[in-house]
């Protein structure tokens, strides 16, 4: 209960906050107060009429002097160590609600100042927190969104990590933490999700930031070669989005023909330049695909180079797209010794796996319809049927990779 | 409201709420409101009346009354909510409006789901600005303009809310009994028409009163008064705008393209 001497110090005759009096504060007083605003254990007297206890909280540490500015990040770090600590413990203080506001709070006014790093440490405790607590994902996901408005700078695995945990709902701050990586990477990402309406949704919310940031003629090619992936909503979507934005307009689907055009220039990339990484091809079966078919002039060499990188994919990443890369190479190369390898890895990849995460099962199910649109081989059919039977969940994938290797004994016509 | 009670009635309540009255001038103006509401039905003043009884008889302290009402508030014992639920507000104008500062509705918006972070809404919102509301992608459309309940205001003479030159930002959150905002920060100007079904009504206690944050301006309307109006912060003698309130609509509504004040 709060102590009734106290709070009327903290309003002038109007009922507005009085700055003076939260400059007096004690840390403890203002950890007290803070809370029980937060919580909703007292009314956030002085607030306008629709405003939320985080508007009011923002707009009074922004008059606040700045040395109690740093006491109020204080005692904010406290708060969420106190978060992080009761989240997988029932009967915990913080509810949705309240824990939202908390990292509302958090977001708005920690970010540029020196206790970033502390909050950045205690947000990962909280999304790494064990699964199934008492606020299931909801908060996580709000720590997650609070990482990106601190502008942290995480590693792809570390967001894959977290979109395979959590899905869809992660979809916002999970693109925008690959773009913060990298923006090629982020891309690519989504383009192995192009079909998915919850990170279209999520692209096109954060493309006047992502605009701003590494300007128009970077975003709109990457929409450019995103665009043809797209279903049919989702590109119209995307177009109406980049038009309002005064973007240029996307292009049409991209023909095989263009497609061959940059291709060629991808590879011309590729030759001058050893150091580039092979994961850009290989992020990108459709590139592949048209590599091989329109790549008369020096196929010998492509496939040295493309054998020697498929034997360096590391599947201990757990990369979707590398594990789609893997069997599409191995597929253009059209080599039974280099196909059965790759099989073998998928197999062992698997192992263990008897009920495959739904973020796994989509990205073997992606591959395989992308091998099936392939060139034809003696395989397609297999791909096929791996594709139909993960899909339908009708069998476990093992034994859909025996029969694999098995098309692939010696003796076998591939 | 008091007036109609039984005077031991009318005793208890008075002993309570002195109490309570002193705590903060926010408190003190709850309460005047809570006395003064004439939207109250028969049957929430009964029951309003055994609850302040109960809380007069138990010793309640300060944070449990406001938590009780708090709750009257939300709804009544059969489920019933008691917000919006004031006279229906008769708007002689075509278009309402509202004013929110940028980093208030970019927060809503983060809130609502719709952004990953306030810096992402902001960018959004701020690419809305001009643009022509036909212009506005689906997405965009669907943007709320509020959370749970959105006040209003309209002009009286039928115009536009806030007039054809728009009044400095301090003007406006003057004339509307608002905060102001901190520097950086823009005002927005929202201007909308009411989907067909959506009703504007009169502001009532349990509209001001419902949420967990309570602002010292709110004044119930008066009898019979066929709109609320604004305490205007400065100048409290002045008269203040017209003041309803609605459910929560999107950015479909808008009437004129987003402006704002810096």
């Amino acid at each position: 209960m709060t102590d009734p001497r106290e709070r009327p110090t903290l309003l002038d005759s109007a009922g507005r906050i009085r700055i003076e009096a939260v400059n007096l504060l004690s840390m403890a007083e203002m950890s007290s107060w803070l809370a029980k605003v937060l919580l909703g254990d007292i009314p956030t007297i002085g607030a306008d009429r629709d405003e939320s206890s985080v508007d009011l909280l923002v707009r009074t540490y922004h008059r606040l002097d700045p040395w109690v500015r740093h006491t109020l990040h204080d005692v904010l770090l406290g708060l969420l160590t106190d978060l992080a600590r009761g989240l997988d413990r029932d009967g915990a203080r913080w509810t949705v609600v309240a824990a939202e506001n908390l990292l509302l709070v958090v977001a708005s006014v920690v970010r540029g100042t020196p206790s970033v790093q502390a909050a950045v440490d205690l947000l990962r405790c909280i999304v790494t927190a064990a699964p199934g607590g008492a606020h299931d994902d909801t908060v996580p996901v709000f720590a997650l969104k609070c990482l990106v408005a601190l502008d942290h700078r995480a590693p792809p695995e570390f967001w894959l990590s977290q979109f395979e945990r959590r899905g869809v709902p992660s979809a916002g701050p999970v693109l925008r933490g690959m773009v913060r990586w990298d923006l090629d990477i982020g891309f690519r990402w989504i383009a192995d999700h192009a079909g998915d309406a919850a990170i279209g949704a999520a692209l096109r919310a954060s493309l006047p930031l992502l605009v701003d940031r590494f300007g128009p003629a970077a975003i709109m090619g990457h929409l450019a070669q995103l665009a043809p992936r797209l279903t049919g909503e989702g590109r119209a979507a995307l177009a109406a989005t980049s038009r309002a934005l005064r973007l240029s307009e996307l292009p049409e689907p991209v023909t095989a023909a263009r497609a061959g055009v940059d291709v060629a220039g991808n590879r011309s990339e590729l030759a001058q330049d050893p150091a580039v990484p092979w994961i850009r091809y290989l992020a990108d079966p459709h590139l592949l695909h048209e590599a091989r078919l329109s790549d008369a002039s020096d196929p010998a060499e492509l496939r040295t180079r493309l054998a020697a990188s498929l034997r360096t994919i590391d599947l201990a990443v757990d990369r979707p797209r590398h594990v789609r890369a893997l069997l599409v190479l191995a597929h253009l190369l059209l080599d039974p010794v280099e196909l059965r390898g790759a099989v073998e890895r998928l197999r062992a990849w698997c192992a263990g796996d008897a009920e495959l995460s739904s973020a796994k099962r989509e990205a073997l199910v992606a591959m395989f319809e992308e091998l099936d649109r392939g060139p034809a081989t003696p395989l397609s059919f297999e791909f096929h049927a791996c594709a139909y039977l993960l899909r339908n969940k009708r069998r476990n994938v093992a034994a859909e990779f025996e029969r694999l290797a098995a098309g692939l004994e010696p003796g076998v016509e591939t | 409201m008091l007036q109609s009670w039984a005077e031991h009635d009318q005793c208890a309540v008075r002993l309570l709420l002195h109490r309570i009255m002193g705590e903060s001038v926010v408190h003190d103006r709850m309460f005047h409101n809570l006395l003064a509401e004439s939207q109250f039905s028969a049957a929430d003043i009964a029951e309003l009346l055994e609850l302040l009884h109960a809380l007069a008889a138990q010793g309640a302290s300060i944070d449990e009354v406001c938590g009780r009402l708090r709750e009257f508030c939300t709804a009544s014992p059969s489920g019933t909510r008691r917000t919006l639920r004031g006279r229906r507000a008769q708007v002689g104008a075509e278009t309402l409006g509202r004013v929110m500062p940028l980093s208030t509705f970019a927060r809503l918006l983060v809130r609502a789901r719709y952004h990953t972070d306030e810096e992402e809404a902001q960018f959004a919102i701020r690419a809305m600005l001009g643009a022509r509301p036909e212009d506005y992608t689906i997405d965009w459309r669907s943007y709320p303009l509020g959370s749970y309940a959105i006040w209003s205001t309209f002009d009286e003479a039928g115009g536009r809310p806030f007039g054809d030159d728009l009044p400095s930002a301090a003007e406006l959150l003057e004339r509307l009994g608002l905060e102001p905002k901190y520097d950086g920060d823009l005002l927005l100007v929202l201007e909308y028409r009411l989907p067909a079904d959506v009703t504007s009504r009169v502001p009532s206690f349990c509209d001001a009163y419902v949420g967990r944050e309570w602002n010292a301006w709110f004044r119930v309307s008066a009898h019979e008064a066929p709109f609320g109006r604004t305490r205007p912060v400065g100048a409290r003698e002045a008269r203040g705008a017209p003041e309803v309130i609605h459910d929560v609509i999107t950015a479909s509504a808008l009437a004129a393209p987003i402006h704002y004040r810096v």
